[in-house]
């Protein structure tokens, strides 16, 4: 190669090194976000509180949520009529509800919320993109924003595990 | 994406200016499979998560069991005790992790004490997180004593060369002093253990314990 040729590909590749170098672009679950189908399973489709607060936790993670509701879901995981609590389900009952939602991309991670705050209880079934699956129970606790909010960082951690775009 | 283009674009310009370095165009590869891995949120779980790849041959590690074991502490005298099950010998990120939790405890004013599990307890807890044994009582060990939190530390992943890697963080049961049910139960999925940083997991925990206090 000769020195005319050099010279310019060698400021070429220092421009687009400082670039590199320079560019905002932060290594992260980012390029594409997580796709996440969120149930709420409360009795008769009552909209408590916390379930707001945990819907809107997730909201502002990178996250796409998508929507069904608990009968139908309980019906997709055929537990309509056996009343198994959701921290019983297993990582493979949800696979029919996954394919019912219409989306771009496959649903990574799908959360059902059975929160019951009359009832100082909730129950939160996370399957996440590793398929590995986290049950969390509370009973005879205030579920006010604060423990919202708690609930919703475990899901927020667990959503992600597993999840490479 | 621009910067990994970018690096792409340089590492194919030097090598084009240079005839005698074949392997330059291989080398950006490294850095792009790192980039795009990252499966959580933040970028402190990034670096939790490479901190654990410390793998650890396990040598280190032996006598930590004896010497959490050695005395008989007052469990009673305390507001919280951490009852820590494991099936295998902490690694050193497992035991800075819990480390960190009880020391921001003390730091938040939350009398707390970390113990290993007996082997009744353990065998309790291990029922429990199971999702089996509800009807099986606490241990009389802890009983008497103020908020139980057990805390399960999951198997490691085995790597190559014998070498060890945690898997995280693998869920809490609390109970309330005399409870024989508990106020709280997290049960992870070894294929899902929390990898997340110290710095999300102790407050977590903290406002775990704080749920027990009376309201």
């Amino acid at each position: 190669m000769t020195e005319t040729c050099r010279a310019p590909l060698l400021i070429a590749s220092g421009i687009l090194a400082t670039l590199a170098l320079a560019s905002p672009f932060v290594a992260r679950a980012g390029d594409r976000k997580l796709e996440v189908l969120l149930v709420n399973m409360a009795p008769a489709s009552a909209q408590p509180d916390c379930m707001r607060d945990i819907t809107r936790i997730l909201r502002h993670e990178d996250t796409t949520l998508h929507r069904i509701g608990g009968d139908r879901t309980r019906e997709l995981a055929g537990h309509e009529d056996d009343g198994l609590p959701i921290t019983e389900w297993r990582a493979d009952d949800l696979d029919a509800a996954t394919r019912v939602v219409r989306t771009e991309t496959p649903i990574d991670t799908i959360v059902l919320v059975d929160c019951r705050p009359e009832e100082g209880r909730a129950d939160v079934w996370v399957r996440a993109p590793s398929r590995g699956v986290s049950r969390l129970s509370l009973r005879n606790t205030a579920i006010d924003t604060e423990r919202a909010e708690w609930i919703a960082r475990m899901v927020v951690m667990q959503a992600f595990v597993g999840f490479s775009p | 994406m621009h910067r990994l283009l970018a690096i792409c674009i340089t590492a194919t310009l030097l090598g084009c200016g240079s005839t005698d370095a074949p392997a330059a165009s291989a080398e950006p590869e490294a850095p792009l499979a790192e980039a795009v891995e990252p499966a959580a949120p933040t970028d402190g779980v990034d670096d939790a998560i490479d901190e654990d790849e410390d793998e650890d041959d396990g040598g280190d590690d032996e006598g930590t069991e004896d010497e959490a074991t050695a005395t008989a502490p007052d469990l009673g005298a305390h507001e919280v005790v951490l009852v820590v099950v494991h099936d295998d010998p902490l690694l050193r990120s497992e035991e800075r992790l819990l480390d960190v939790v009880a020391e921001r405890m003390q730091m938040r004013r939350i009398d707390a004490i970390r113990r290993e599990a007996t082997d009744e307890e353990a065998s309790f807890a291990r029922t429990r997180f199971a999702g089996e044994g509800r009807e099986s009582a606490l241990p009389s060990s802890l009983t008497e004593v103020g908020t139980v939190v057990f805390v399960r530390i999951p198997p490691n992943r085995e790597l190559d060369r014998g070498q060890r890697a945690t898997r995280g963080f693998g869920g809490v049961i609390a109970f309330r002093r005399g409870e024989r049910e508990p106020y709280a139960e997290l049960r992870i999925d070894d294929d899902a253990a929390w990898r997340g940083a110290d710095e999300q997991l102790w407050p977590w925990l903290i406002s775990l314990v704080r749920a027990a206090r009376p309201s």
